[in-house]
């Protein structure tokens, strides 16, 4: 046999293969050339690490064999130090799920290791098909391999002292040289626990099968026998006397090559019992602890000069923790299966394994004290507060190190939402069952009330903790790297630092002003990417990382500058007064409490801080006054900006790109002023509460110095109670207030503006035109399975409550309730979008009848088709020509690129339901006072509802129409706000009828 | 290389005057000449295959049969004698010996015998001897090394038609054949005769009507003038993609450089075949529609208890499944899903048959029919991909309803209308190639909205995994596991990089990006595979699994949820053959694939290349 080299194109550093072309010619079988691929890493999957010292400390000569050990003791590899000189060397062990081998990655160098040079290609040690998991004991010196082979499950014993093969200089590990056990059933990951006398244990998950009567469980294996064919492969000894004994005392080893059953010394299947209720589960911290402790007002929607709040803006309708957890919700599905595990995590603090289960809606929680005798606790539910009856599928968990504040959190991806659960796991007694909440979900529309959402599904997840130490700012320590500080919280409050020489409290070395001091080149911009704390980093298959703040320990330094209620004095005694622009930014950005007196009473704390700046140091900011508090919030997504409007990173923050502007129907401009504001609307900023600011006017973002700073209106830009002159119709300048209580709620898009705008969600649905009973006073069109109601469309009645709810609410900020009449037009309206047959279509000649069409042979053909009745042409239509019926309505629908302007053809909404819409028709008074003829616009028009007046215009839009039409809906009366990306907001509410015939009539509003 | 230049070559020539047949040799009868499309008869008699001619070498291409009986046999044969050495044959089953009747509907000589290798027409003699005595394990597997040479492909041949050039695909419902042909921008179609499945005859003639040189004429599209097509439309360009309604009434075809996708009824609604028959031209999708499949909404999902009888239906609520074209109020239409090659984006497309109108249970003018039967498309739900990093090109497309099935296999005999509501509401898989980044993308469609109620149109996308170069086509069928069990898998046909990716669904469906291929078939270097077949298997049975259970063997009224009844062990030879077959356009032969793990020689055999049909044979100038 020879092998002809075609070419290498590339060794992958990932998952992705390539595939290299390599031609065999076998002499007698030249026809059937085959394949024969050489690759590098393909299918990655699962991994582990182990520190192995490798190379000599002195002169850098290779150890053979390696030593297995802590992993403390591969340390990172600095900035500009080449890391294969390094004695200690980090390796991954990494599954290649195809071809059934494990990967040694060598992270202290970079590069993936060839354990078998003499063989082209990078080639991995083999273990069974099918690897599913893979973990390397504590004290590094095993690495065990679980595999799902067909009728071959098997765990695979690695000793890390051959890991490196040929390239360790030691002959590469076939698959006989490995130690191995047969399962009974199926394992699909492995975890390594420690029993109480100090012994290791394999924790195998394993999959069940209904066919063959075996369940899913967590089984345990005694990894002795399996560890006992070394040191003769070239380990060293044990490294301690624990593992001394551990060996001297453990069952006849294995031989290596066969394939024996291996040692169950336990187990435990997973329950399929599930509670019978459940209850949503609290709120997770919201960033604002001062707060929390009670030294502030908790948060609570804003309320404007006597004006009730929004009706879903308050925290008591959001769903939130607070009014889901009466009573508890059932829990139950059908066909809910036998347990079908798909991921486990384990504790290291307390002795508890977590499965995630795909096939029954929860986490099971095994208690592992005695890995040998594993048993179950109630387990943590997979449920959803948005859809309490939808069954959650878990997928990946991981578990969080312990944050700054004693908590742990268990993230489990619910994989049909792409999303994640957040867990408190911190007391496994004690703590909530279910997912916790988000705090204050009101203020953000898009997200779940219990979920961090995604753009795309999530492949994996991973917990980091992270810091960039503060080196000692002892003379006598520096520059020792060993004395580092690691763990502070970012401190602004003056007091820690109140000359630029002293710093009272370390924290106040990772204030914004000593950005470099802390990180080379960092800046006020580099603070996004500084990552200090806990952080989980989100994998989704689109090839993107999400990171997530879980504990962010400069939190407290990302915030607006001052955070004060009303006059403020610095260290210096200089007094900073609300006329300067001092207010409250977003719900959450509560005043801080003042600093005491005293350590105990705050004196130094981060959060006692309502103004930061010091004239004493100027220009010389403390925090990033980034306008929304808090920016890092636990268990949000992180922004790779400030955000605020920076002249070095940009502006992200929501503004407004010019002002709103008003056009007519053909796109021409439309003054708004003077005289004109009397009957053209003018779109009003939302009023702003006295003691509130809004940092969309200020132009000077980046100034420290609160008194230095400029607003571009300040009358706008601050609260009061009423509108002031400059806001008022014919003086005014038509603008949109934006919120600034939560960042994740904004979304980098474009807003549209649009009064009577057309529903995106509607656009093109087409529907049968049916006449009502009464002759057609009112019609029908049926759009079956088109979810109206989900599509936000809003019928005549809604339209009437929201006007009346108007009329509530605007004589209390002092503007007028105009026009009287609004009920009577305000309600969503169809445009019908199609145009009309073709002239020469043979529909313009059916008969009006059906004795007609039955002589005519038209509309009920041979076969199976039912009658057509098309009686809708009246008087002389009944008996006209084709070109006379055509005509007709050419005229009076015109054609589909003029719908827009061709108002005969828009229908007011009567009542709106999921599958159909039933449609009156517009009136408008054709004479004016003095008798002069009137055309219909979109401003005289009223909704004429069930009528006899109704029935001829009706009869000619079906006929016209030949009784089918595609529309789209427009809101009648209203702004309708649609944004690039997330389109329109609407909030459906369900009304289910007592038949269940037709449910869900819109309740809800939109934006 | 090749390929590229031969899509230069088709775009640039993409007139209708350069696809016309004109003069020139035509096409070679008893080859293939890059196949683009296989199906097998519903009885499992018959390969059907369709070549494009895609060099433009001939006058056209051709569609064929193929005796697939025959065939089987003699891969058994090559099987035995590879594993065992023994050349003297297999013992075979009735209808199965090379002389079985064709098209009479007689059994023949087809009485059982012996197939040999001895008469196996290979192209380069019989199998060298070091390719037999496969066994013990550890050397080499079947279609790895030499035991698969190429069989000369013609002495399986039975008919064959030329047909325009440059097909794209190949389907078989109720006895017709359907084929997107590019080069008349037309969908062409066959009648065969009925393959039962248990007498011997085979429907080997392909029946189309020929014009003065023998080229099959019935195909829809160009003619807008033709019979029904009342709205006078032409088919757009560049047809590609296929796809039939569950009920096979109607026909949506993508359109690769065009923003349209065409809309045709079938002609075989009625039990008495019309053509096929232009209908609608839906405009504004994506730009490069490619792949398409049928969305199998199950109606058990949608369907009401009586509040009078809860143990009974509702009366009229979605009460005949298989009327899917026409369904009442309570039921969903029918849907097609879209991919495309330039958008990250799903649409999916509802099918109206404009015909005896839909509307509610007593709604005014319920029951009455609309004035013009004319069935048209609508885009009615366009679903964004962000799953993969890049995705905007995506390619074939598959949907998986077993689920559904399998659930309602465990009910049991008389199962209520509240458990099949349920099993129905269990989501279809749905699986379709990416080539930015080389992908299968895993998504589910139908689920339980928020509020509870169900949308059989929800679409989640559950995760991906990476394959091979060149993605292009997913298909879902069956394999027979170690135990005689059916078990379902997805094959990913990877183009560019001539592999075969097979993935178990249920993997895919819970372990997302981390699932892993239970096997991956290499069909050797630069062959280009494209399409595939598989002997035939309804989805339901194939749900049900275990032949041996009293879900497979009975009766549609105690199992009112199978369309109809599974196959026979005793009576149907459809169960015992498990093959897959691989058209490799670029080399022009198709290989055979060996689904079945539960035979002897499956260790050697089970999902490995097992026979050749035909000489790979590279383009002219390659």
């Amino acid at each position: 046999m020879t092998k002809h080299w075609l070419g290498i194109g590339g060794v992958a550093a990932g998952v992705a293969a390539v595939v290299i072309g390599v031609a065999v010619a076998v002499a007698s079988c030249s026809q059937t050339p085959t394949n024969v691929p050489v690759r590098s890493l393909q299918q990655s999957q699962k991994s582990d690490v182990v520190c192995l010292g490798t190379l000599q400390e002195d002169g850098g000569a290779l150890i053979v064999p390696q030593i297995p050990l802590a992993q403390e003791q591969c340390a990172p590899v600095p900035a500009n130090v080449t890391g294969s000189t390094l004695p200690n060397h980090l390796y991954s062990v990494v599954t290649q799920t195809t071809r059934g081998e494990v990967a040694v990655i060598d992270l202290t160098a970079g590069q993936v290791i060839d354990e078998d040079k003499s063989t082209p290609g990078i080639n991995f040690i083999p273990v069974g098909g099918s690897p599913t998991d893979v973990a390397v004991t504590p004290d590094g010196y095993m690495t065990f391999v679980a595999t799902a082979e067909e009728d071959k499950p098997a765990i695979y014993a690695i000793p890390n002292s051959r890991l490196l093969g040929d390239y360790g200089g030691q002959p590469p590990l076939k698959l006989t040289d490995l130690q191995a056990c047969l399962l009974a059933q199926v394992p699909q990951a492995l975890a390594i626990a420690t029993r109480p006398d100090g012994k290791t244990v394999l924790l195998v998950m394993v999959r069940g099968s209904d066919t063959l009567g075996t369940r899913a469980g967590i089984v345990a294996i005694d990894p002795a026998p399996l560890t006992q064919a070394w040191p003769d492969g070239g380990g060293p000894p044990p490294p301690d006397a624990a593992a001394a004994e551990r060996a001297a005392d453990a069952a006849p080893p294995l031989p290596p090559g066969t394939l024996t059953s291996c040692p169950v010394i336990g187990g435990v299947a997973l329950s399929n019992t599930l509670p019978a209720s459940w209850t949503p589960g609290p709120a997770w911290p919201d960033g604002v602890p001062y707060a929390d402790a009670g030294a502030a007002t908790e948060p609570t929607a804003a309320t404007s000069c006597g004006v009730g709040a929004p009706a879903d803006a308050g925290v008591a309708d959001s769903g939130g923790a607070g009014d889901a957890g009466e009573g508890g919700l059932p829990l139950s599905f059908a066909q809910l299966g036998s347990p079908h595990p798909a991921s486990m995590a384990l504790r290291d603090d307390v002795h508890l394994l977590y499965v995630a289960d795909e096939a029954i809606p929860v986490i099971h929680v095994i208690d592992v004290s005695d890995p040998t005798a594993p048993h179950e606790q109630a387990p943590l539910l997979a449920t959803s507060v948005l859809n309490p009856a939808r069954r959650v599928i878990v997928g990946p968990m991981a578990l969080s190190p312990t944050t700054s504040d004693f908590k742990r959190y268990l993230y489990a991806v619910d994989t049909r939402d792409k999303s994640l659960m957040v867990f408190d796991v911190s007391d496994p007694a004690a703590s909530p069952r279910v997912p916790l909440q988000r705090p204050h979900p009101e203020l953000n529309p898009f997200a779940a009330p219990d979920r961090l959402g995604f753009s795309a599904p999530i492949a994996s997840l991973a917990f980091v903790e992270h810091d960039w130490p503060l080196p000692s700012q002892s003379d006598a320590e520096a520059p020792n790297p060993i004395h580092q500080y690691s763990g502070l919280l970012c401190n602004p409050n003056p007091n820690v630092h109140p000359d630029a020489g002293a710093f009272l409290d370390l924290g106040a070395f990772y204030r914004v002003d000593q950005a470099a001091l802390i990180q080379p080149s960092g800046a006020r911009e580099t603070f996004p990417n500084r990552l200090r704390g806990v952080f989980a980093f989100v994998t989704l298959s689109n090839g993107s990382v999400v990171v997530i703040d879980v504990d962010d320990w400069d939190a407290p330094c990302r915030r607006p500058d001052p955070m004060a209620a009303g006059d403020v004095k610095d260290l210096a005694g200089v007094t900073y007064t609300v006329d300067a622009g001092i207010g409250q930014t977003g719900l959450l950005a509560i005043p801080q409490p003042p600093p005491g007196a005293t350590p105990d009473a705050g004196q130094f704390e981060p959060y006692h801080a309502p103004l930061t700046y010091n004239s004493n140091i100027s220009e010389s900011p403390a925090v990033t006054l980034e306008p929304f508090f808090p920016v890092s919030a636990p268990h949000r997504m992180r922004a790779n900006t400030l955000l605020m409007n920076d002249p070095v990173s940009g502006e992200h923050i929501p503004y407004l790109s010019s002002a709103p502007a008003l056009f007519d129907v053909n796109g021409a401009p439309q003054g708004t002023s003077a005289g004109m504001a009397a009957t053209r609307p003018l779109m009003l900023p939302t009023l702003l509460p006295p003691g509130w600011i809004d940092y969309s006017y200020l132009q000077t973002p980046i100034e420290p110095n609160p008194a230095a700073r400029t607003w571009v209106s300040p009358d706008m830009a601050f609260g009061s109670c009423a509108y002031p002159a400059s806001l008022l119709p014919q003086t005014g300048t038509p603008s949109v207030r934006l919120s600034f209580d939560d960042p994740s709620a904004h979304i980098d898009q474009d807003w549209t503006v649009t009064y009577e705008g057309v529903l995106p969600t509607v656009s093109g649905v087409v529907g049968d035109m049916v006449l009502d009973d009464q002759d057609g006073q009112t019609m029908t069109m049926y759009a079956t399975g088109a979810r109206l109601c989900e599509a936000g469309v809003e019928d005549w009645q809604m339209g009437q409550a929201r006007v009346a709810q108007l009329a509530r609410n605007l004589p209390a900020v002092g503007l007028p309730v105009q026009p009287p009449d609004r009920a009577q037009w305000t309600a969503d309206y169809i445009e019908i979008t199609d145009d009309l047959l073709d002239p020469s279509d043979p529909y313009w000649s059916l008969p009006a009848s059906d004795a007609g069409a039955s002589e005519a042979g038209a509309g009920a053909d041979a076969g199976n088709r039912l009658p057509v009745v098309n009686d809708c042409w009246e008087g002389d239509l009944a008996n006209a020509t084709a070109d006379a019926r055509y005509n007709f309505c050419l005229n009076t629908f015109g054609t589909a690129a003029n719908a827009d302007t061709y108002l005969s053809r828009d229908f007011p909404i009567l009542e709106a339901n999921d599958d159909y819409l039933r449609v009156g028709r517009f009136g408008w008074v054709d004479r004016d006072t003095m008798g002069n003829a009137v055309a219909e616009a979109s401003t005289n028009r009223v909704v004429v509802a069930a009528s006899d007046t109704n029935k001829t215009f009706l009869h000619e839009a079906q006929c016209c129409f030949h009784h089918q039409a595609g529309f789209k809906v427009r809101a009648g009366g209203e702004w309708l706000t649609v944004g690039s990306s997330v389109g329109m907001l609407n909030h459906e509410q369900s009304d289910p009828r007592p038949d269940g015939a037709f449910s869900r009539p819109t309740l809800g509003w939109r934006s | 290389m090749l390929l590229g230049a031969l899509c230069a070559t088709a775009v640039a020539s993409a007139v209708p005057a350069c696809y016309t047949a004109g003069g020139g040799t035509a096409p070679p009868t008893n080859a293939f000449y890059f196949p683009v499309g296989l199906a097998v008869s519903e009885g499992g008699r018959v390969l059907y295959a369709v070549n494009s001619d895609f060099d433009l070498q001939w006058s056209g291409g051709t569609l064929q049969s193929y005796d697939l009986q025959r065939i089987r046999a003699d891969a058994l044969a090559l099987e035995a004698y590879s594993i065992t050495g023994d050349d003297q044959g297999i013992a075979l089953p009735a209808c199965e010996s090379a002389d079985a009747g064709a098209d009479s509907g007689q059994a023949g000589a087809g009485d059982g015998g012996v197939a040999s290798v001895d008469r196996l027409h290979f192209s380069y003699g019989k199998p060298p001897p070091k390719c037999k005595q496969l066994a013990p394990p550890g050397n080499t597997a079947l279609g790895q090394g030499c035991a698969a040479p190429p069989v000369d492909s013609t002495y399986y041949v039975e008919d064959s038609k030329t047909v325009g050039a440059f097909a794209t695909d190949l389907q078989i419902r109720n006895d017709r054949l359907f084929f997107p042909v590019r080069g008349t921008a037309t969908l062409t179609w066959a009648d065969v005769g009925n393959d039962d499945g248990v007498s011997c005859g085979a429907p080997f003639s392909l029946k189309c009507r020929p014009d003065s040189t023998g080229r099959c004429t019935t195909q829809a599209g160009s003619d807008p003038n033709s019979q029904d097509n009342t709205r006078h439309v032409t088919m757009p360009g560049e047809p590609f993609g296929m796809a039939l309604t569950q009920d096979g009434t109607a026909v949506a075809i993508t359109h690769q450089t065009d923003t349209k996708t065409s809309l045709l009824t079938s002609g075989i609604e009625t039990g008495m075949f019309q053509s096929p028959t232009m209908q609608f031209v839906l405009d504004g999708l994506p730009q490069g529609g490619n792949g398409i499949a049928y969305v199998p909404h199950d109606y058990d999902a949608l369907r009401v208890p009586d509040p009078n009888d809860p143990t009974k239906l509702k009366p009229g609520a979605c009460d005949d499944p298989l009327q899917v074209s026409r369904p009442n109020a309570d039921c969903v239409r029918p849907a097609f899903l879209e991919t495309s090659r330039n958008v990250a984006e799903l649409d999916l497309l509802r099918y109206y048959s404009d015909d005896n109108s839909v509307l509610p249970n007593g709604a005014p003018g319920a029951g009455l029919g609309e004035t013009l039967q004319r069935p048209f498309l609508q885009r009615e739900r366009a679903y964004t991909l962000t799953a993969n990093s890049l995705g905007t090109d995506q390619r074939g497309i598959a949907i998986d309803p077993t689920p559904r099935y399998a659930c309602k296999a465990r009910l049991g005999k008389n199962p209520s209308p509240a458990d099949l509501k349920a099993c129905g509401q269990i989501a279809a898989r749905v699986f379709f190639a990416s080539r930015s980044p080389p992908s299968l993308v895993v998504g589910e469609i139908g689920e339980l909205a928020t509020d509870g109620s169900y949308d059989s149109d929800a679409l989640v996308v559950t995760g991906n995994v990476s394959v091979d170069a060149g993605p292009s086509r997913v298909y879902v069928a069956p394999i027979i596991d170690s135990e005689g069990k059916f078990e379902l898998r997805v094959f990913v046909v990877c183009f560019d990089s001539g592999a075969v990716f097979i993935y178990d669904p249920d993997d895919l469906a819970t372990e997302g990006s981390n699932a892993v291929p239970t096997k991956v078939i290499y069909t050797g270097n630069g062959t280009g595979p494209f399409a595939m077949a598989f002997d035939p298997m309804p989805l339901e049975c194939a749900a049900i699994a275990d032949p041996k259970s009293d879900a497979w063997s009975g009766s549609t009224s105690d199992y009112p949820w199978k369309m109809a009844q599974c196959p026979s062990p005793a009576m149907s030879p459809l169960q015992r053959y498990r093959f897959g077959y691989i058209a490799n356009f670029t080399q022009s032969f198709v290989q055979m694939v060996d689904l079945d793990d539960s035979s002897p020689f499956a260790p050697y055999t089970f999902e490995q290349i097992v026979f050749t049909l035909g000489k790979p044979t590279l383009p002219k100038g390659q």
